[in-house]
């Protein structure tokens, strides 16, 4: 928890800068937001400390398995940089079939099935309906 | 339960597919990109003319429109600058703002990243006060304002825009100031000024045609009196040379191919002056009075320099 | 004008009139019901289309999407804690919980039936009431604005969770966020760096997708299989049977339509704000206040009932006076406008038919919610929730990139998403509210456009805040909500150490 009031005070005080470079009434709000944001994160600290101070609880892990969180946020990271360079149906095709894999969906049908229907059913409304355009890939 | 979406916009695809052409230019698809989103008032333009550009283009002409909205109309206006000059990327062109933003604003084209096709629309100034004011005239209007400077507030759509830059020129053509109160556009101005909260307001004609009676509309900012107002007197006739508005029209990237070009001017400038399209722009509040090509870009020009004028004695920000 | 209503009535029943307003209802539950594609894109999708089209089918489709994705937005926040429309947050509070405890089936029915509850009561409002309510309109200029947007940012109080200070930190965050873009007045760039598209402020989907979808998708895919919850998720009965059981939210259900209705014509705010206020307007009445966000059902007809009343009285100022209550009735008059319809006085006059006949779609389409979005709707999604975690998991993501790709069509909106989402997933870890950001970002710009607004007319006096009767009753309503809560507190403390 100190880490986090750590990096909001650090984050509003680097904000701060372009904030009060700002003409007259235009940076009277978002100036009082980031104050108030520092104010507010010291707070957090000190009533941090004082609750660690008063009752020894045991430290619960805020997590239940930190791989599968970091591999989950990863996939959506690599998902969304992919659709970039691949282009979204290509991405797409691959990505919900593979992820289902790997985060613990074992039947070869459902796989299928899903990708199937979602890539379809994605092009279907999405593209012919709706004549709406997703990313080519830029690398072709 | 996708199917019944499915349906519903199939129907009304359909009615948009249109073939491919195959001789000359064009032998693709153009695409017209517009800096607005859809239904807004340049959209509704450019979705109107398009079809008259097609048919007087020839050869199964299409034009596919594509919306890019952001940045009042920046994003998209950036992007006809730098795409090829092809003839298969038009954009729509706001005046005065995309020439304000070059000023006021990091912009990365400039007036000579563009070939000007044809303006289109020319919806001029109007100056309208709040009926609790009770001033009924440009005369009246001065006189208040001489007597307390700065005390009359005016309402607008924005800053760096036609109104902004047109009350500007009013100001220093009568010598008078005025509060500039800049809202969110120009309904919230409108509103604004219906309800009395600010005093006066400076609109364009389209924009208080279906509100003549609620306000005072006490001069319109064109030579001749405007169609949608016949009852409302020029400026001209009341004693100022006060001439502005917002136009909108097409331009596409500079370094056009010369027989593109001319394709262009000439089906623009057909399209122009096409009766059906005349009246589909005035069902949607388009006041038209089109300049093709070369005056369009003398038009560009001159509001280039106004703009500059204004920025250069009175930064807005 | 009563009688023009009348007349206007037998196209409406044309079958075309009628099949569009079915299809709206069914494809905005749809849009409403996937994270991040919300009624607002839904319609501006379908406006170019509509050049084509007859104005009655074209606007009886927009009536029909817009309230039925205010309804489908509560189907995710119900089952999976995602609110699928900005205005389906509140609708996440109680109905979560009440999925959690294998009561989503009877969270749904309360808010498909509340959404019709509230939609047909801003239908009526809108047919009967529209001359007399735009001149309340008329009344709010800026600074009475200011005060109205001070008024919400107020409820966020309600909505600060266990530690406040967390939940101020989320709140001035969330203000902090609106600030970005160029300045409302001046026009000034603010935290852009040099990004184009950070110039119109950031989109609130992009915001809402970010925070509310990343968690609970994480989360589907951080646990291993599990295949019994998602079996009992949704016990579905008749809602013939269950709607004896919510006849006595009937105050509720009034107060909050009263309440989206009033916050429908005030420009800007849009059905977020009502939802939010009608849910804490309704704890605030509720004998058992303590029960809310644990799953009460009261909570989930609350936000509903607000978020679907708002819909046509956004169109009341729209088409009266041209300015939209809401992004939504925006969109829609671009719609109107490509008709030739134009807003103003005159519509009513000159195009009676239309009008009207747009006013009867929505109160059709208020009505087809509950034949539509009841069984329908609801059973298509139970067996969405069957499907396996990871493959619903990587679904969503799926659908999190087209909701919000889709809202200008590029890429730097996604990153922006992620980054949002990022942020959020570690709030949530850390028990930081999500609501108030949300609440800040759609009040703090609207506040301070406003104050600012107020204070050049003031020529930068302060006074001019206070300066007329209705400025000072909502300053009075205000302190009254702040302070009432806190002095009731305080008596029923004195009461219980007195016994």
């Amino acid at each position: 928890m100190i880490v986090i009031a750590f990096c909001i005070f650090i984050a509003s005080a680097a904000f701060l800068i372009p904030a009060l470079k700002l003409n007259g009434n235009a940076s009277l709000l978002p100036v009082a937001m980031l104050v108030a944001l520092m104010g507010l994160s010291v707070i957090l600290v000190v009533i941090d400390v004082k609750k660690a101070l008063n009752n020894n609880e045991p430290h619960k892990p805020a997590l239940q398995s930190p791989s599968r969180v970091v591999g989950a946020l990863l996939s959506v990271f690599l998902f969304v940089t992919c659709v970039d360079f691949f282009g979204f149906y290509l991405t797409t095709a691959i990505f919900v079939p593979v992820t289902a894999y790997l985060f613990g969906c074992r039947s070869l049908k459902v796989l299928l099935a899903s990708d199937v229907i979602v890539v379809a059913g994605i092009y279907l409304i999405f593209s012919v309906a709706m004549s709406k355009d997703f990313p080519m890939g830029s690398i072709w | 339960m996708f199917n019944y979406k499915k349906k519903a916009a199939l129907m009304s695809a359909l009615l948009f597919a249109s073939g491919a052409a195959l001789a000359d230019y064009p032998e693709k698809p153009i695409t017209l990109i517009v800096g607005f989103s859809a239904g807004g008032g340049t959209d509704v333009m450019a979705r109107n003319v398009a079809p008259f550009v097609e048919k007087y283009l020839g050869n199964d002409a299409s034009i596919v429109v594509k919306n890019m909205p952001g940045a009042s109309g920046q994003i998209g206006i950036t992007e006809v600058a730098h795409s090829d000059p092809d003839g298969y990327t038009l954009g729509t062109y706001n005046l005065p703002g995309m020439m304000a933003r070059t000023l006021d604003r990091e912009a990365k084209y400039s007036a000579d990243s563009f070939t000007f096709l044809a303006n289109i629309v020319s919806d001029p100034n109007v100056i309208v006060t709040s009926k609790k004011t009770g001033i009924t005239s440009v005369k009246e209007l001065i006189d208040a304002a001489q007597k307390a400077p700065g005390s009359i507030t005016v309402g607008m759509s924005s800053l760096g825009g036609d109104d902004h830059l047109g009350l500007t020129k009013f100001q220093s053509l009568t010598d008078t100031k005025f509060t500039i109160i800049p809202f969110k556009g120009s309904s919230a101005a409108r509103t604004a000024i219906l309800g009395g909260h600010v005093a006066a307001g400076v609109l364009n004609v389209s924009e208080v045609a279906a509100f003549k009676d609620e306000l005072n509309v006490i001069g319109v900012a064109k030579a001749t009196r405007s169609e949608f107002a016949p009852n409302v007197k020029t400026f001209k006739e009341q004693g100022v040379e006060f001439y502005n508005g917002a136009l909108r029209g097409f331009v596409a990237p500079a370094g056009l191919p010369a027989d593109v070009e001319l394709k262009l001017l000439e089906a623009f400038s057909k399209a122009a002056s096409d009766p059906e399209m005349l009246a589909k722009m005035k069902a949607t509040a388009n006041p038209v009075e089109a300049s093709i090509g070369l005056d369009f870009k003398n038009l560009n020009n001159e509001l280039y320099d106004l703009a500059k004028q204004a920025w250069e004695t009175t930064p807005w920000k | 004008m009563y009688m023009d209503l009348i007349s206007a009535l037998p196209s409406v029943l044309s079958f075309d009139n009628f099949f569009a307003i079915v299809i709206g209802v069914l494809s905005g539950i749809a849009v409403g019901a996937m994270p991040g594609l919300s009624a607002t894109m839904a319609i501006s999708v379908l406006v170019p289309f509509t050049f084509g089209l007859d104005p009655l089918v074209a606007l009886g489709l927009m009536a029909g999407i817009y309230n039925g994705a205010m309804y489908g937005g509560a189907i995710p926040a119900v089952l999976l804690r995602i609110p699928g429309t900005p205005a389906a947050v509140a609708t996440s509070f109680d109905g979560y919980p009440m999925a959690q405890s294998g009561r989503g089936g009877f969270a749904l029915q309360v808010a498909v039936v509340s959404s019709a509850i509230g939609g047909i009561a801003s239908a009526l409002a809108l047919m009967l009431l529209a001359p007399p309510l735009a001149k309340v309109t008329l009344l709010f200029g800026p600074a009475e604005v200011f005060w109205i947007a001070v008024f919400g940012l107020c409820s966020i109080i309600f909505l600060l969770g266990e530690s406040p200070i967390k939940g101020l930190i989320s709140a001035c965050f969330g203000i902090f966020v609106s600030m970005v873009g160029a300045d409302p007045i001046t026009s000034e760039d603010r935290f852009t760096f040099g990004q184009l598209e950070l110039l119109d402020g950031i989109n609130m989907v992009i915001l809402l997708v970010g925070l509310y979808a990343m968690p609970p998708v994480i989360d589907l895919l951080e646990q291993p299989l599990d295949t019994k919850e998602a079996g009992k998720a949704l016990k579905t009965e008749s809602l013939l049977r269950s709607f004896p059981r919510m006849f006595h939210f009937w105050k509720t259900w009034l107060r909050s339509s009263l309440i989206g209705i009033w916050i429908g014509i005030l420009p800007g705010a849009g059905g977020s704000m009502a939802a939010f206020m009608s849910y804490n307007e309704a704890r605030r009445a509720s004998s058992n206040p303590d029960e809310w966000g644990k799953g009460e059902p009261e909570g989930v007809a609350a936000s509903e009932t607000a978020n679907n009343a708002d819909t046509a009285s956004a169109l009341i100022p729209a088409l009266t006076l041209g300015i939209p209550g809401t992004a939504v009735a925006a969109v829609m008059l671009g719609g109107l406008l490509v008709h030739g319809l134009q807003p103003g006085p005159m519509l009513f006059r000159d195009n009676p038919d239309i009008v009207f006949g747009f006013m009867w779609q929505f109160l059709f389409g208020a009505i087809l919610l509950i034949f539509l979005g009841g069984s329908l709707a609801t059973n298509s999604f139970a067996h969405l929730l069957k499907l396996p975690r990871p493959v619903l998991g990587a679904i969503i993501i799926v659908l999190m990139f087209i909701g919000v790709y889709s809202i200008n069509g590029r890429m730097f909106d996604v990153y922006l998403m992620l980054g949002f989402g990022l942020i959020g997933y570690v709030m949530d870890k850390f028990k930081f509210p999500l609501p108030p950001v949300v609440l800040g970002l759609i009040l703090g710009g609207f506040a301070e456009e406003n104050l600012r607004l107020t204070l050049l007319i003031g020529q930068g006096q302060w006074s001019s805040l206070f300066a007329n009767t209705t400025s000072l009753v909502l300053v009075a309503m205000t302190i009254a909500v702040v302070v009432g809560p806190m002095i009731k507190r305080r008596v029923v403390k004195a009461r219980k150490s007195e016994s």
